[in-house]
């Protein structure tokens, strides 16, 4: 048999130990960044801190709305107001982030009623959901005032609203009544036309 | 003097079994070796393997391995495409090829080259971060091709699994959701990544929970980085392709809470009802609200 080199290399072998060792450490250790960016990301319930993609969604449909629809020239003045009916505390901040931009030469200024008795005029009124009942009391109150009316509960249209928010196949979309708009004197844009789920 | 004494020992100890022979290259090469002369270590050794009276012997590939180990070890370490140590760990190989059915010297070449294995595996995990990721899977194929070496039958699943795991985290962690085209590019790869951990154990909690998260952020970017300039047939295209990452999402996170094991439960509830919010299914949000009430962590 012949000689081994020496102890010494011999001890040296013995070091595979200690680097497995430090990977099996490592490798049960938990990956930081995903797991927190979950935690950030996931569960945004309405009212919690997180990104309500539903009512980012809503706002950026609503001030595309300020480009697509024509109001009557003597609604061309003053501020751009667009009000919310009831409380939706997430729309409100989505929408509150174009009070800085303008409609023409006219400043969007967003703001929130609790009660509907209020209001004295808006350029856009958005009723939620929870004050649907009171879409046809308001149609009727900003009638000779052109003011677009916007809901989102199911057959509002037949209440007098003008666009009014659905979902279909999980998607935020919206139904149009071009007739309700003609009462409101209020011109709607082809594309907005096109790009409704439903148009009456 | 103690190193004198040591010399005189190892010539001994080294030439007395070939006693009346002519030095073997093998036998030069391990007093270079002892000298920390590589180099010439290294051209001996080299030389033994074109002897006929030694490049058949166990022991010569023994010796060649030990040089190019410590070759490696003292001048190449940490560098993923050393020479010497795969010269080392072929010589192992060679070694326990040679020595079938004597036994001499396989297990100790065996210790080495599972020692040389760990080098991989340990180089793989300095590589596995955000900037260097891309090493890490050929180390890591490196360190397991040179653990069936010694065990052909090794079965990796868990290490692959905790490796993929790791890995999938940190191309995640490079994601940009500003820039479209790089962020398709990780986003592809950590998906691609986490899949081939499910590919392994298809109730592996933790990928299902790391995919499902992947889509969902992606789906939730895709909204964020609309702003007041983008017109509404983009912004409906934006919620389309939102939406068709929600629905990825969601089976990925039905199973992680079938799971429950690598998340608490209500981390999961939460998760699964935040998808089902955005999906505008607010029965099944609803339901979901009610059983978190329930829970009590």
């Amino acid at each position: 048999m012949a000689p081994y080199l020496n102890s010494a290399l011999v001890h040296k072998k013995l070091l595979i130990i200690l680097p497995l060792v430090a990977f099996v450490a490592m490798a049960f250790s938990p990956a930081p960044g995903p797991v927190l960016a979950a935690i950030r990301a996931v569960a945004p319930p309405p009212e919690d801190e997180q990104p309500d993609i539903n009512s980012r969604l809503k706002a950026l449909y609503v001030f595309n709305f300020t480009n697509m629809i024509e109001w009557p020239s003597e609604l061309k003045k003053g501020p751009f107001n667009i009000v919310i009916l009831g409380e939706n505390k997430n729309l409100f901040n989505e929408l509150s982030k174009y009070n800085s931009k303008s409609v023409g030469t006219q400043q969007i200024k967003v703001s929130q009623a609790a009660d509907a008795s209020t209001i004295q005029a808006a350029h856009i009124l958005f009723i939620t959901k929870a004050q649907s009942d009171k879409i046809a009391a308001m149609v009727k109150k900003f009638k000779s005032k052109s003011t677009l009316i916007v809901s989102e509960k199911e057959g509002a249209m037949k209440d007098g609203s003008i666009i009014n928010f659905i979902i279909r196949n999980n998607r935020q979309s919206y139904e149009l009544s071009k007739t309700n708009a003609t009462k409101h004197k209020l011109i709607i844009g082809k594309q907005l036309t096109e790009l409704a789920v439903k148009v009456e | 003097m103690k190193r004198k004494l040591l010399h005189i020992i190892l010539l001994m100890t080294v030439c007395l079994p070939f006693a009346g022979a002519q030095v073997s290259y093998t036998n030069k090469a391990i007093l270079y070796y002892q000298e920390n002369q590589y180099d010439k270590a290294m051209e001996y050794i080299d030389s033994a393997l074109a002897n006929p009276k030694e490049m058949n012997e166990a022991y010569t590939w023994y010796v060649r391995g030990m040089i190019y180990k410590d070759h490696y070890k003292q001048f190449e370490t940490p560098l993923a495409e050393s020479r010497s140590r795969i010269k080392s760990i072929e010589s192992f190989k060679k070694c326990i090829d040679l020595d079938a059915g004597k036994n001499e010297h396989t297990s100790n070449a065996m210790v080495n080259i599972k020692f040389l294995a760990g080098t991989y595996y340990n180089e793989m995990v300095k590589n596995l971060d955000t900037v260097n990721y891309e090493k890490a899977e050929p180390l890591y194929e490196k360190y397991k091709e040179t653990m069936r070496l010694v065990d052909p039958k090794m079965d990796f699943t868990k290490n692959d699994k905790e490796v993929y795991l790791f890995l999938g985290a940190q191309i995640s962690r490079k994601f940009n959701f500003k820039k479209e085209g790089v962020t398709q590019k990780y986003f592809d790869m950590a998906i691609s990544v986490f899949k081939r951990v499910i590919a392994l154990d298809s109730n592996d909690c933790n990928a299902h929970y790391q995919i499902a998260q992947l889509y969902y952020n992606y789906g939730v970017e895709t909204i964020l980085s609309l702003d007041d300039t983008t017109p509404l047939d983009k912004v409906i295209e934006a919620q389309d392709k939102c939406v068709a990452l929600f629905q990825k999402s969601l089976p990925h996170m039905k199973k992680a809470y079938q799971l429950s094991n690598c998340k608490s439960k209500k981390e999961l509830v939460k998760a699964l009802m935040g998808i089902y919010y955005q999906l505008n299914e607010m029965d099944k949000y609803n339901d979901l609200n009610t059983q978190l009430q329930l829970i009590k962590e």
